[in-house]
């Protein structure tokens, strides 16, 4: 038997035929994979949609943060908090009093003995229901850091 | 090759280019599968198997495969692992198998008959079956078997030269049982 394998090859080999079954597994195939690439499709087109909009909002809150806010307040009804604008007390240096070497005072103490130590702004708030309210408000010589402390109501 | 693979890719979307493919490629899975597996049923089972696998795991194809191997290649493999799988669930499971009914082919008095060499292959273990049956009932090329089995012609040569070995001496032993 040396020539097997050429016994083989000439070998007749009998063909299985299955129309109906190749048919089936064509209409089986094509309901799981065309249909559903319909749903598919339309969910892939959903999402697509989201996405541009979602980038749309993105752009527009780094480009131009009002109308981010504002559709911010819109979508979710709240107020925006107005912070009231308080007395601007940058021009210290001109308020005589605010200083040692005042002429009421010149009288008791030698100014030039003393050395400044901290400098504090109070602030007085008053209020017909809650009664009034001080802040002293603490400035930093360096200029680092400034705090307020509560003192009385 | 090059319009096979553009065919393969377009028929996910593209139902003419599917059915193309369809038609081209299911006589061959399905007279492999009757090649290796006798029960009606089973053999339905792994050709759909072999092809839901396919039509879900394409974009591998096009993404892994598609330079590699042809697209018949990738489905044989596809086959040659569901039939592997069957038979380890046959031999787990101990199925009872029916003998399923063909047009027999009666051999001739110079050469062999289909019948005795797929009784013949039994005696060898599964995946030597799929070889010989790629080789000799669906007439493949070392290259093909090789693109098949991930390997070189010259490795798929020496692997079948030694099936061919064992498949020879069982062969042998039954033609002298009949002259004598």
């Amino acid at each position: 038997m040396k020539g097997l394998e050429i016994k083989l090859e000439e070998m007749k080999v009998p063909v299985c035929e299955d129309e109906q079954f190749a048919y089936r597994l064509r209409r089986n195939l094509l309901d799981r994979y065309y249909k559903s690439a319909n749903g598919y499709r339309f969910k892939f087109r959903a999402v697509l949609a989201a996405c541009c909009l979602l980038l749309v909002f993105g752009c527009i809150t780094i480009i131009k943060p009002d109308v981010a806010l504002k559709i911010n307040n819109l979508a979710f009804h709240e107020e925006k908090k107005i912070i009231p604008a308080e007395q601007d007390v940058s021009n210290l240096e001109n308020l005589s009093y605010t200083s040692i070497f005042n002429p009421h005072l010149s009288n008791e103490l030698d100014p030039d003995k003393f050395q400044e130590d901290k400098t504090y702004l109070v602030r007085k708030y008053v209020s017909s229901e809650q009664g009034g309210l001080m802040i002293v408000s603490e400035f930093d010589r360096n200029g680092k850091k400034q705090s307020a402390k509560r003192i009385s109501f | 090759m090059d319009q096979e693979r553009k065919r393969v890719i377009r028929a996910k979307q593209d139902l003419s280019e599917f059915d193309y493919l369809y038609r081209k490629y299911f006589p061959m899975i399905n007279n492999f599968a009757f090649h290796r597996v006798n029960n009606e049923s089973d053999r339905r089972e792994i050709v759909s198997n072999v092809f839901f696998k396919a039509m879900k795991k394409i974009s591998l194809f096009q993404y892994l495969d598609s330079r590699r191997c042809s697209f018949s290649a990738w489905l044989y493999r596809i086959a040659v692992n569901e039939i592997n799988q069957y038979y380890r669930n046959q031999k787990r499971g101990d199925k009872l198998v029916e003998i399923y009914q063909f047009n027999q082919v009666e051999g001739t008095e110079m050469g062999i008959s289909y019948d005795l060499v797929k009784q013949k292959l039994e005696e060898i273990p599964p995946d030597e079956r799929n070889l010989v049956a790629l080789k000799y009932f669906e007439k493949l090329s070392y290259k093909e078997l090789g693109e098949i089995y991930k390997k070189s012609e010259g490795a798929m040569k020496v692997k079948l030269h030694r099936i061919m070995n064992k498949l020879r001496e069982s062969i042998n032993k039954e033609i002298d049982d009949e002259r004598s």
